[in-house]
């Protein structure tokens, strides 16, 4: 009983000195889709500083043509899928413009 | 099928047993292929020896005839795992700069008739070898044998690149932190660079405890990270070091969690559809007892 309430008690220590409720293996998740995202990103090609806010740019200016969204993104990560790099990007939408149709 | 004959013409001076059994079995019909195996991980000291020596001695134990190579060239560490440091006369350089026969450079297994080592030459570096020089030996070996698992050193510089030369299928080892994690992903990223595809996973030093209490990356989280398909869960277990102290690879401790992981990984390599090893921590108070009085020297129960 003892000691698994010195079990239970360690972790909150360390959970509330870093400022959150999420549990160390959750915060290592989080670090390593991060790190790995840019290991992939930097691997696609040659490695160029300024390469991702470009692709940003660009594809905010793409996007933004269409539809109202936030100038940053919520998402911007290579993932491994199936052996096959993808690109996975989120931005928030905050207003649809109207449909118009083309020509 | 002709005779087969390691290492040039005539009578072989080295291991005579290794000709002699395998001559009745190629006549046979219906032989599988042998396997090429490489033992990867970018990071050092996640387990890729005890892991290439424990395969090797769970493949030999299901009836194949298989060699471990190390291609740790200067940083040998394969023989010791398994106990075979005072045997080694010739090793991997000699044997491909024709200082001796290939045969004479491979070590039977103290334990395992039908298992070889290879080791690598300690005083020499990885530069002094090629990938195309191991793949000419590893075609050579396969003739005679059913798997060559070869364990390759941490880095993905030359060392990386002879290891992975002749391998037809990949093995990525990791353990459930960070740093391991990221190196793998690099890793099987260069493994299907190099059209070693479909590379699989073994995670390693599973701590189920850590796991339960949300302080360690599950499979669950790694798999999701690296996408890719799991081979076993090794977990972490003092019987290992045990084992690796004297020499003997744990898969020859049945009492031992990590031998029954690894028996299970070779039966997977072999093809048999085996279930991944169910970690489960203890959570009776008599398994507790047990554990810290060190008659169970694990703190789980496993399928």
């Amino acid at each position: 009983m003892l000691s698994k309430l010195l079990r239970a008690k360690t972790p909150n220590v360390i959970r509330s000195a870093r400022g959150g409720p999420d549990n160390t293996r959750s915060i290592a998740k989080n670090r390593l889709n991060a790190a790995l995202s840019r290991d992939r990103y930097d691997l696609l090609g040659p490695v160029r500083s300024g390469r991702r806010d470009s692709l940003e740019r660009d594809l905010y200016a793409a996007i933004s043509s269409h539809l109202e969204v936030d100038s940053e993104f919520h998402e911007l990560e290579i993932r491994r899928l199936n052996d096959s790099f993808y690109l996975v990007a989120s931005v928030r939408i905050q207003a649809m413009l109207p449909w118009a149709p083309a020509g | 099928m002709s005779e087969i004959r390691l290492g040039g013409k005539g009578k072989t001076t080295g291991n005579p047993s290794v000709c002699s059994e395998r001559d009745s079995r190629i006549t046979t019909a219906a032989i599988p292929p042998s396997k090429t195996i490489v033992v990867t991980s970018g990071k050092g000291g996640v387990g890729k020896t005890t892991t290439t020596a424990n395969i090797g001695a769970g493949l030999a134990l299901r009836g194949h005839r298989v060699v471990v190579m190390d291609t740790d060239i200067g940083l040998r560490n394969l023989d010791v795992v398994m106990g075979l440091e005072n045997r080694i006369v010739y090793d991997l350089v000699d044997a491909i700069e024709g200082r001796c026969k290939l045969n004479q450079a491979m070590i039977r297994d103290r334990h395992q008739q039908e298992l070889y080592l290879i080791p690598a030459a300690q005083t020499r570096d990885k530069n002094c070898i090629n990938p195309e020089q191991l793949t000419d030996l590893c075609r050579r070996l396969e003739e005679d044998f059913d798997y060559i698992i070869i364990d390759c050193p941490a880095g993905i510089e030359q060392g990386f690149r002879n290891a992975i030369g002749p391998a037809q299928e990949a093995i990525v080892v990791t353990t459930p932190e960070v740093s391991a994690i990221r190196d793998a992903d690099r890793v099987i990223g260069l493994l299907e660079a190099a059209e070693l595809q479909h590379p699989r996973l073994i995670i390693n030093r599973i701590r189920p405890g850590m796991v339960k209490r949300g302080d360690m990356l599950d499979k669950d989280d790694i798999v999701e990270l690296l996408a890719v398909d799991v081979l076993g869960l090794v977990p972490a277990d003092d019987r290992l070091i045990t084992a690796t102290n004297q020499g003997v690879p744990v898969i020859h401790d049945r009492k031992a969690p990590s031998g029954q992981a690894f028996a299970r990984i070779a039966a997977r390599i072999d093809g048999d559809d085996v279930p991944l090893m169910d970690l489960e921590p203890k959570s009776n108070l008599m398994n507790r007892v047990r554990y810290l009085m060190g008659i169970n020297r694990s703190e789980y129960t496993h399928a």
